[in-house]
């Protein structure tokens, strides 16, 4: 949790950013689009919002993120870093023979809640952990941040009325949507005005906001509600690497090549 | 067995405000007392599972003592994933308590029945499979619970009468991955996990009647079980008749072989075939027509000793 202007959250970003694409290019890994699409979120949540830090992350009265998308692990755990919880060498070992990351979530990683990596688990667990705030009277915020796609699976929606019915105000889902998923548009699969409807139906505070604007992500955050809140991300899919934005193709690819060196001038 | 298992539970919440209940909309008319009591420790998650799975987690690392309860197949095939990844690779300390073990759902059919349960869960790590035979181990193991730390699933019977021969009160407590000898013997032994034990427990009369000198042992353990003592009762015992009310694939009988597998005991498996079973009837009619009530189990042990 630190005080931050746009400015600096935004030049943050940026080196979070340019980390990302050449960890994921050294590894050969995937997920780079994931990541980008939600690197405001994430650091505007651990960085600046979350009472989280290398000071409290195993306290009992910390607030928990759990990121259900866990396929966009690395974000995280480039922010871990940045926050003094994983060492750099850590870091550097994503995804490596013999490295301490793997490419999605583990809890055996300092500051990580849970382990994620197949869709649809991580809210479930989000509304285990409110709950468990709720019931030992603790005022810590439990955040989840799910992909637009993950929101197919079934076991969201179970989720989601349970949030409700059990009335978690200290529990608020992020879903990061970058309008694309596995092998097609997430509008094919469940259309956005279905996806808006079926949050509030369940009982949400349902915001949307811009997911790569600062000043609308503060906005979003602080806003009280005595229902658990949804918060819409408007997002892009490899934010931040223009010759790749709205493609599919990176969930799957690294940068490559020349590709790095144009990816890193745009981000300088 | 139902009853043992949420009257010991009532004891554990009494003492430990950790401890909660998580059931799948299931428990009519045995949960209203545990209810009224702890309202505050129970919590009908409704028909959903994965959801239901979940939750534990996320209760457990907030550092809740989690039990969950609904039907066999609803509480294992239907969130396998979950019981996996969420409470397995986390090694979290919840215990599933799963009703309805092998036929005790009878005549409502194959998707109440659980003869695969055990195999489905038996290869994922961190697990511990726990299968009682009567109220009494109910009683001892989930008492003993409390202190594991380590995902359990316990299967359990419905409400039928299981009678081993002994006053409930006598019997010893019993700890996860042990045998239990409930009598010595001679040449042969008849072990066996869970509610069938009843029917095996009859056979075991009728041998004893006709002049055989069998051991009877029970092993409430599946995973991991006690190899020390299975190797044990495998040298002393030339003949060993294992009978279970699973699938002869994936239940006790894999871990049985294996064990042997440098030994000489001759066993005999009684298990259910490796088809969905078809019959249409109360438990008892089903246990004759697969071969494992007391009658078939004392038939097919002799065919064996001949």
């Amino acid at each position: 949790m630190a005080m931050m202007n746009k400015k600096q959250f935004d030049g943050k970003c940026r080196e979070f950013r340019k980390t990302l694409i050449r960890i994921t290019s050294e590894s050969n890994s995937s997920h780079l689009g994931g990541m980008l699409s939600c690197m405001e979120i994430l650091t505007y949540l651990y960085c600046i919002k979350m009472n989280f830090g290398r000071h409290n992350f195993k306290s009992k009265e910390r607030d928990k993120l759990i990121l259900s998308k866990g396929h966009a692990a690395l974000a995280i755990y480039v922010i871990l870093n940045d926050l003094g919880i994983i060492s750099s060498k850590t870091l550097n070992s994503y995804c490596s023979d013999g490295g301490k990351l793997i490419g999605h979530t583990d809890h055996k990683v300092p500051g990580i809640e849970a382990s994620t990596g197949s869709l649809g688990h991580g809210l479930p667990i989000a509304v285990g952990l409110a709950l468990g705030n709720k019931l030992y009277r603790r005022t810590s915020h439990v955040y989840a941040v799910l992909g637009d796609g993950e929101c197919n699976e079934g076991s969201v929606w179970e989720a989601a009325y349970s949030a409700s019915r059990f009335k978690l105000d200290n529990l608020t889902v992020i879903v990061d949507y970058n309008k694309l998923q596995g092998f097609t548009n997430t509008e094919e699969i469940l259309p956005k005005k279905s996806l808006l409807d079926m949050w509030a139906s369940c009982g949400f505070e349902v915001i949307r906001v811009d997911g790569h604007n600062f000043d609308e992500l503060r906005k979003a955050f602080g806003i009280k509600s005595d229902k658990p809140k949804v918060i819409i991300a408007d997002t892009i899919k490899c934010k931040g690497v223009s010759f790749m934005e709205n493609k599919i193709e990176s969930h799957y690819k690294p940068l490559r090549g020349d590709q790095i060196g144009c990816a890193m001038r745009e981000l300088s | 067995m139902r009853l043992a298992f949420i009257s010991t539970l009532a004891e554990l919440a009494e003492k430990n405000k950790d401890v909660v209940l998580l059931t799948g909309d299931l428990g009519f008319s045995f949960f209203e007392d545990f209810i009224k009591r702890f309202p505050g420790q129970y919590f009908n998650i409704g028909i959903c599972e994965q959801n239901m799975i979940g939750i534990a987690a996320g209760l457990s690392m907030s550092g809740k003592k989690v039990f969950v309860y609904s039907i066999i197949p609803f509480v294992t095939f239907r969130c396998l994933e979950q019981i996996r990844n969420d409470i397995c690779y986390h090694d979290l300390d919840v215990v599933i308590v799963g009703v309805g073990a092998g036929l005790s759902y009878g005549p409502l059919g194959f998707s109440h029945h659980a003869i695969e349960d055990i195999g489905a869960l038996k290869s994922i790590p961190n697990i511990t499979i726990i299968s009682p035979s009567c109220p009494a181990e109910i009683k001892s193991l989930i008492a003993g619970s409390m202190s594991y730390k380590h995902p359990i699933y316990m299967r359990i019977g419905k409400s039928e009468k299981i009678d081993l021969g002994y006053d409930e009160g006598s019997r010893a407590a019993i700890k996860i991955g042990d045998l239990d000898i409930m009598a010595e013997g001679k040449g042969i032994a008849l072990l066996t996990h869970g509610n069938i034990a009843g029917e095996v427990f009859n056979a075991y009369k009728k041998l004893k009647s006709n002049g055989f000198d069998p051991a009877f042992i029970i092993a409430p353990t599946i995973k991991p079980i006690n190899r020390k003592m299975m190797s044990d009762m495998l040298r002393k015992y030339h003949h060993i008749i294992l009978i279970e009310e699973h699938s002869c694939i994936g239940g006790l009988g894999d871990t049985v072989f294996s064990i042997n597998n440098s030994l000489k005991a001759k066993i005999l498996h009684i298990a259910l075939p490796d088809r969905f079973v078809q019959d249409i009837g109360g438990t008892g009619y089903m246990r004759k027509k697969a071969g494992i009530d007391a009658d078939s189990i004392y038939s097919r042990i002799i065919e064996f000793l001949k």
